[in-house]
């Protein structure tokens, strides 16, 4: 099963069963949505993949992800990036949950909560769906470096 | 011990031991002995857990509560979505410490519910005013913690839902609901349920 069929359970039971317990918690944890208030679009950018698919229908989950168009996108790391202060302890525990899941990705998300983030927000965008893509659709929750893709 | 679980205690040890007799017979393939090793296994641990005392909720780790709770698939999601502290920077080392710390159980690798036992009463009453006057900006977050007590311990969540989510309750000072919040934590730490049963609730003395 692909990583987008799972619910957050699967890969929750997935992260435990290999013994990754710091792993798992660090994806539970980012499975709520930012508390600052913010656009839709935000949620959507950086919760909804790692919801997958939804127990709950009413939540941001990763069809919302796949279907989020690339101005919406754009609008939601604009948000990001003016900011960055108040979305810190959020976005730090997405890049958390990243670092098992896929490493590529997490090393993007520092980028964005750098100090200095990326100007070009167009390439950095594209850059995020492919990775975020790419876990989606593997069948291994755990980044396994390339092996048993 | 109701006699049903008795008797379902008594049916798995002999289970256990027609296995344990099928394992030892010598025309059993190898294949076929794995299998019953392993099932043998699995009903001695069942076997040995059963006589184990249950743990209180503050025995409890986030595993252990994640696994209690896993049938009660709203209950679970509004736990797993309290874990986090709040993101806003107002007060929220103060929230976390009183509302994220105790929902998190044992953990070692993050606070827990020691950060929480090690504040004084005083502290969390003075807390409490805190988190009262930035109640707006903590309002996504408390909206989360309210739910996970409405689904554990209806008291508990009413009480918060009433303090931070519709203002106050008449009469009802945030200081005062501290105190009513630590007695209410303090009786669901002593019960043996996450979601909170008749059973929990001490006798009246």
């Amino acid at each position: 099963m692909k990583n987008r069929d799972k619910e957050w359970r699967h890969i929750v039971e997935e992260l435990l069963e290999a013994g990754r317990e710091v792993a798992a918690w660090d994806y539970v944890t980012a499975l709520r949505g930012p508390d600052v208030p913010c656009k839709w679009p935000t949620k959507v950018v950086f919760t909804g993949p790692l919801r997958c698919k939804s127990m709950h229908q009413v939540v941001a989950n990763a069809t919302d992800f796949k279907r989020l168009s690339p101005e919406s996108m754009i609008e939601a790391l604009r948000f990001v990036r003016e900011h960055r202060r108040e979305l810190l302890h959020y976005l730090v525990h997405v890049e958390s949950a990243w670092r098992t899941l896929h490493r590529k990705v997490s090393f993007l998300l520092r980028g964005l909560i750098s100090f200095e983030p990326p100007e070009d927000l167009e390439s950095w965008a594209r850059e995020y769906r492919t990775l975020v893509n790419e876990w989606l659709d593997r069948e291994n929750a755990i980044d396994t470096g390339g092996q048993n893709d | 011990m109701s006699r049903e679980v008795n008797w379902l205690k008594f049916r798995l040890r002999g289970a256990k031991t027609a296995i344990e007799a099928a394992r030892t017979n010598e025309q059993v393939s190898l294949l076929a002995r794995q299998a019953l090793e392993a099932a043998e296994s699995g009903l001695a641990a069942a076997l040995l857990r059963w006589d184990t005392p249950l743990l209180t909720n503050g025995e409890k780790g986030w595993r252990e509560i994640i696994m209690e709770i896993s049938r009660s698939h709203e209950a679970l999601w509004h736990y797993i979505t309290a874990l986090r502290g709040p993101d806003t920077i107002d007060c929220s080392v103060t929230a976390k410490a009183i509302f994220t710390c105790p929902l998190r159980g044992r953990c070692a690798y993050a606070l827990d519910r020691e950060e929480f036992l090690g504040l004084s009463s005083e502290g969390i009453e003075e807390g409490f005013a805190a988190i009262h006057e930035h109640r707006h900006e903590l309002y996504h977050y408390l909206q989360h913690i309210t739910a996970v007590w409405e689904a554990f311990y209806p008291p508990l969540g009413e009480l918060l839902t009433s303090t931070f989510l519709e203002g106050s309750i008449p009469g009802i000072s945030p200081r005062e609901a501290a105190k009513r919040y630590i007695e209410l934590l303090n009786e669901w730490m002593r019960g043996k349920h996450v979601i909170m049963k008749e059973e929990d609730h001490e006798e009246p003395r």
